[in-house]
Order: C-alpha cells, then structure tokens, then sequence
C-alpha cells in the first residue's frame, strides 16, 4: 500500500494533539495521589508506535519537548514510556495484527505485552524514584503498583480505540479488513479469562469490598460493558469499558477514595481485559464464520468459472488442443471442433516453439488424408517457463482442393481463349477460301474441268481444315466445371468466402444474400470465377478511395409468374466508367488496367459462363457514380 | 426482294455471303461492325440479318441486344468462327439469349444459309 509522504508527519501531529487534548482530564481518572485508574496515554502510545512504526518513538518525545522542554528528568521519565510501550506497538507491528478485527490471540498478545511492559516500567520508575526520592519501600510498592496498573487499563482500554484511529490516518480509505483464517469459538477462552480475572480480584480482597451499595451499581454496569463488549467486538467493547469507568469515577469519587487504590484499578483492569477479550473473542467467532462463508461463496464461483472455460472451450468452432509441455504428443484436453477432425495429435517439442503455423498432412482414422494448417502457442507459467501448448488447427484440405480446381479451370480457361483467338482468325480464313472456290466454280462454262477439280480441292481442304479447328473451339469445353442444381446463396457465400481473402479488410464487400432454397445449374468454381472477376474489378474501381470504398454483393430471387430467375449484381462506389468503355467492357482483351496485369478477360469470362448458365450479364455505370454489374440467371424456387 | 445485312469485320468473308445470297435473290447490305449496321437498320427496310459475334467495336451480341431492344423482327442467323472464350457452347448460348435464330460455325456452306434464309423468309 503506497502511502502518501504526508502521512507519517500527519500522524505524528495527530498523536501530540491527542496527548495534549488528553492529559488535563486525566485528573478524574485519579483514585489516589499519582494512581490513575485509566491512563489512556499509554494506549496511545502503543497504538501510534504499532501503526506508525520506529519515527513515531520521536513524536511520543515531541509531547514531553512541549510541556518540560529542559528537564532532563521527564526525558528520562519519558524513556522508559517510550521503551515500554513504543517497544511494545512495534512487536505488535511485527505481527501486522488489524485493529479493526482483533482476534483473541491478538488481544491476549496485547494483555501479555502491557504486562511485560509495566513490569518493565515499573523497573524504570523504581530506578528513577528509589535513586532520585529515597522513598521508604511500602510506599514505594504501593505506588509502583498503582502506576503500573493505570498505565495497564489505559492500554487495554485505549489501544484499540486508538490504533483504529491511527490506522484510518494512514490507510488512505482503503479496507483494513483482514482476512486471516484464525480458529473460531475463542468465547470460551474469554470467558475463562473474565472468570480468572474476577477471581484474582477475589483473592485480593476488592471484590468484598466493593459490594457496597454504590458499588454494587458500578458492578453492574461493569457487566453491560462486557456484554455489549460481547455482541460488538473490541472497539465498542473498549469504548462502552472506558466509559463505565469514566461514569464510576466520576459518579462515585467518594467509593472510588474509600475503597483501597490497587483493588479499584485492579478491578476495572479486570472489566477492560475482559470487555477486550470477549468482543476480540465475538469479532474472531464472526469472521470466522463470513471467512468461511466468502470460501464457499469463492470456491462456488471458482467452479462456475472453470465450468464456463471448460465449455467455452469445447464450443470454440476452431479446432484447439492443450498439451504438457513435459509430454508433448498426448493431449491434457481436446475440444469438440478437434475430435470431429478425427486426426492424431501431432507431435510438438518445446524446444519447436514457437510455431507462428506450419502445414501438416495427418491421416485420419479411416486412412483418408487431411490438410491441417498447425499453429502452436508456448502457455508460460508464472517463471515464464513453458509449461504448456496450445495448438489451433485448420483443416485446409477442402479449400486447397477447391483453389487447385479453381487454379486448373484458370489455366483451362486461358489456353481455351488462346486457342479460340487462333481459331477465330484461321475459320474467319477459311469461310472465304471454301465458299469464294465454290462461287468460282459456279461461274458455269469459263472454266476447264480441270480447274473445277482444283476449286473443288480447294473447297474441300477449306471444310477439312474447318474439321482440324472446331475440336480447339470445343477443347475449352473440358475446362467447364461439372454443373449440378446447388443452392444458390450458399454457393454465393462459399464463393465469397474465397474471394474476400485476397482482399484488404479496408474494402471487405458487404455480402447481402437473401437466405431460402432458391438453387440454379451452376458449379461452385464457375461462381467463384465469376465473383473473383466483379469483386476484383470493383475493388480495382475503388482502390484509389479506400476510405469511402463500399462494394456490395447482393442476390434475390426474382419471381415473375412461372418465369423464375436470381439476380446477383455487385455494385461499388467506385470511379466508374465512360459511355465509350462500357461500350467495350465485354470486348476481350479489352482493358484499361493493361499496365497493372489486367488481361482484359474478366468481364467476357464472367459473361461467358452465366451465357451458359442461360443468363444475362448487364453493366451499368457512368463516371464518377460506380458501376453495378447485374447477373439474371434462370433459377428454381426449391 | 428481301434485303439481307451482313455484319462481319472480315471483308473476304463478307464477299464470299454477298455473292452467295445474291446468286439466291436476296438484296445484300454489308456492315464491318455493330455501329455501321445499326446505322443501315435505322436507313432502310432489313428483313434478315447475318452477323457475326465477335468483332472490334460493337460485336454481334451488344448488335443483337440492340436489335432486340428496337424490337426489330427481322430474321437473324448469327455466324462464328469462335474467339477467346468464345466456345460453341457460349456462342449458342449467347446466340440463343440474344434471340438469334440460328447459329452457324465457320467454315460452313453458304448454301445452308440461304436455306436457312429462305425457309424463314420463304416460308
């Protein structure tokens, strides 16, 4: 706890203004000549040295420097206050015992330490007086005595009660309730104690006395103070302890001075302890009770929580393995996502870590072989040690089959339109070789029979080389990809599933694709082809703006009577295009990108493949305003 | 004397129909792309068009789009010798979305387009 700089100075002010507050009321505690029955400046001390620490030894000086400040003697006097019971608040500091919850063993630390320190004080004072008064020895045992038992009550009366105020100066608001496990059910003990002290009482022969009329009152009052000590704890204990005393004094001074000194003190030390035990002894019984309760509460909500991992856990739909780094290969969990990818857990040391993902072929149980891409993290413990791996896997064998499908009806797809380009141009040559040889034929008696041989050789290596072409027209067909009846908005969605990667999240297209069972004659690759080529295209027209950039992909069913279609149209806000581009835009190699590695193909592939979907591509755009490219093509309902 | 356009970037090509369809009595008008055979549509009566798909600047399709979109009704055989992309398959397709009444594959004969023509202009 970080405690602001002020606060030792703060304390120490606190601690001489309390003392010099304290000291002129200290006269109605005095039952005798120089025998307080509550010295409340001994608590004082206690509790200021006990929360403060060693510099608060100074301040407990400071008190004597304002009243006797060249007496050589009071410091002297003052010493032994300071060694006796600032000695004692710093064992109590060792102990880091809280005020506000005094456990029993505390208390009874407490009892133990004001009595080692008056008889240690007392050892001081006979020092002090026996060299300095040369008084005879009853007297001297008398007054010792008196001394050591008012300084006795004022510590067991006022110490709490002030190290809670100390406490609150230096605790900046915090909480200074503690949570130490202590054995419960100390009433007993206090019990004992107040028993033990009430006899000791007996024995020297207060008690007796006391049970006198006025006294008797005082007797009963001393009990309240024990019960409420009882049902309170040690500060109101305390409090309600010093207050009977206070009353008592104050109330019956003439029983006070009538009944011998040393049996009053001792009488009211009795009611103090007790008051102080009892509530410690309450206060321990009660927390005890909330400790164990909190545990309960803490172990309830540990669980829940562990449960809630562990499910969360087992639910993340990516596949995760935690392994012990001391042995790698088995796993300590699994979750749901991993055992239905049904593949062994892969071997990781630690010494490979870490792994930012490495691609691995595992064989699953039935022998079949997956693409697994592995990306491993070390768990570190608290030495920053590995003590653990986690593994996330990716099974990418779907979609690296479907990227080479896709590859493949790529390179189809180019060699096709090569080869139509070439076979264009030779049949564009041989429709006039073979009809304008025929039409010379037909030009009837000019021409010998042998030049009609010739034409008709002519003719018929024109319609032969025809034959030799057409095949390369149809070989493009084989890059066509098997069409089956696929529903249409999930084929959309795995497409752009696809597509979207390549592109940069900045301008990820808004897909908004009406759910149902509308399906269509299409192959996946086809979609995926045609959606690389808009979305591309688009995100082309919007690159030079990418922080407005909106591309949208979306599909509905149209229903027009029996006549039922989709229409998929991908829009963007890009810089769109002139009325003489759009003219051109389903022209091959047509481009206006040539420089960046546009082949000009895109559009005529897209038109190309809904053509054969049965459909229609159309464009719309004009500069300034994006483009929208509208695909219509013949759909089921079902 | 039905008047019949022929729309083909290639002049021999154009020449080879020219004779052939005038031999069989039809009236030819000749157009190297879409635009020139837009214009001729526009001018004067055309009761069969013969037009290639892929050609330089308006090709056949965005032709026959037009043609649609005017709803002309003259009779139209759509003819190819393919292009990039421009498979049997797609040309069919693209052929049968436009409305052409017929597709043929160069090298054909050009007798079995004026049969074609004169079935459905004859008829």
């Amino acid at each position: 706890m970080a405690k602001p700089a002020f606060t030792l100075p703060v304390l120490a002010a606190t601690y001489v203004g309390l003392t010099q507050a304290l000291f002129p009321p200290m006269v109605l505690f005095d039952v005798g000549t120089g025998a307080s029955v509550f010295f409340p400046l001994v608590g004082a001390s206690i509790a200021v040295t006990w929360i403060g620490g060693p510099w608060m030894c100074l301040a407990i000086f400071v008190t004597t420097a304002l009243e006797h400040p060249f007496s050589p003697e009071q410091y002297l006097h003052v010493s032994r206050h300071v060694l006796a019971y600032g000695g004692l608040g710093l064992l109590l500091r060792r102990r880091q015992v809280n005020p506000l919850s005094l456990t029993a063993r505390d208390a009874g630390f407490i009892l133990v330490g004001i009595g080692l320190a008056g008889a240690a004080s007392a050892g001081f004072v006979t020092l002090h007086l026996g060299v300095l008064h040369a008084l005879p020895p009853d007297h001297l045992a008398d007054t010792l005595l008196s001394f050591w038992v008012g300084d006795a009550a004022g510590g067991i009366l006022a110490v709490t009660g002030f190290a809670a105020l100390f406490r609150l100066i230096t605790s900046s608001g915090q909480s200074v309730v503690s949570h130490r496990d202590e054995a419960p059910h100390m009433v007993g003990f206090a019990l004992a104690a107040l028993l033990g002290l009430i006899g000791l009482a007996f024995a020297l022969k207060a008690l007796s006395d006391l049970l006198t009329l006025s006294a008797h009152v005082w007797f009963l009052l001393s009990l309240a103070a024990c019960g409420a000590a009882f049902w309170t704890g040690p500060i109101i204990g305390t409090l309600s302890a010093v207050t009977v005393n206070a009353l008592t004094v104050c109330l019956f001074p003439k029983a006070m001075q009538s009944l011998p000194i040393l049996d009053v003190q001792l009488h009211m030390l009795a009611v103090g302890a007790a008051a102080l035990l009892i509530g410690a002894a309450r206060n321990d019984h009660r927390r005890s009770i909330r400790t164990l309760t909190e545990r309960e509460h803490r172990a309830q909500a540990l669980a829940r929580r562990n449960e809630l991992y562990a499910h969360a856990l087992r639910s993340i739909p990516v596949a995760v393995t935690i392994q012990d780094a001391a042995q790698p290969g088995e796993p300590l969990f699994s979750n749901s996502a991993f055992d239905a990818l049904d593949i062994p857990v892969p071997f990781i040391g630690s010494t490979d870590l870490p792994l930012s993902g490495q691609d691995m072929r595992l064989e699953r149980s039935d022998g079949s072989k997956r693409d697994i891409r592995v990306q491993v993290a070390p768990v570190r413990g608290s030495q920053q040690d590995v003590v653990g791996i986690v593994c996330v896997y990716r099974d990418e064998t779907d979609d690296l089959a479907r990227m080479r499908a896709e590859k493949e009806s790529e390179r189809m797809r180019a060699l096709g339109y090569l080869a139509g380009g070439i076979a264009h141009e030779i049949n564009n040559l041989l429709h006039p070789i073979q009809n304008l040889a025929y039409a010379v034929g037909q030009q009837g008696g000019v021409l010998t029979e042998q030049q009609h041989r010739l034409l008709s050789i002519i003719q018929q290596c024109a319609i032969q080389a025809g034959t030799v072409v057409h095949p390369i027209l149809n070989y493009t067909r084989t890059a066509k990809q098997e069409r089956r009846r696929l529903n249409i908005a999930e084929a959309i969605r795995d497409s752009m599933a696809m597509v979207s990667r390549g592109l940069s999240p900045a301008i990820a297209p808004q897909v908004d694709i009406a759910d149902g069972p509308a399906s269509a004659m299409i192959s996946p690759v086809e979609m995926t082809q045609v959606l690389t080529n808009l979305v591309i295209n688009a995100a082309k027209a919007v690159e030079s703006n990418t922080a407005k950039a909106r591309i949208k992909v979306h599909g509905h069913l149209v229903v027009n009577g029996d006549d039922v279609s989709y229409r998929l149209t991908v829009s963007d806000n890009g810089c769109g295009m002139d009325r003489e581009t759009l003219s051109r835009v389903f022209t091959p190699f047509f481009t206006t990108r040539a420089d960046v590695g546009g082949t000009g193909l895109g559009l005529t592939i897209v038109r190309n493949i809904v053509s054969e979907w049965g459909g229609t591509v159309e464009v719309n755009s004009s500069p300034g305003n994006g483009c929208s490219v509208i695909l219509t093509f013949p759909a089921s309902p079902a | 004397m039905p008047t019949v356009l022929v729309i083909d970037d290639q002049e021999a090509v154009r020449l080879s129909l020219r004779i052939s369809l005038e031999a069989a009595g039809y009236d030819v008008r000749e157009a190297a792309d879409g635009d020139a055979a837009m214009s001729i549509i526009h001018a004067e009566p055309v009761h069969a068009v013969v037009t290639d798909l892929w050609m330089p600047g308006m090709d056949g399709v965005q032709f026959l789009r037009e043609l649609r979109r005017l709803r002309h009704e003259a009779v139209v055989i759509a003819i190819t010798g393919g292009g990039p992309g421009m498979t049997i398959g797609a040309a069919g397709a693209l052929a049968k979305t436009w409305g052409a009444d017929e597709l043929l594959m160069k090298p054909f004969d050009n007798r079995i387009l004026v049969q074609e023509l004169d079935r459905s202009l004859r008829a």
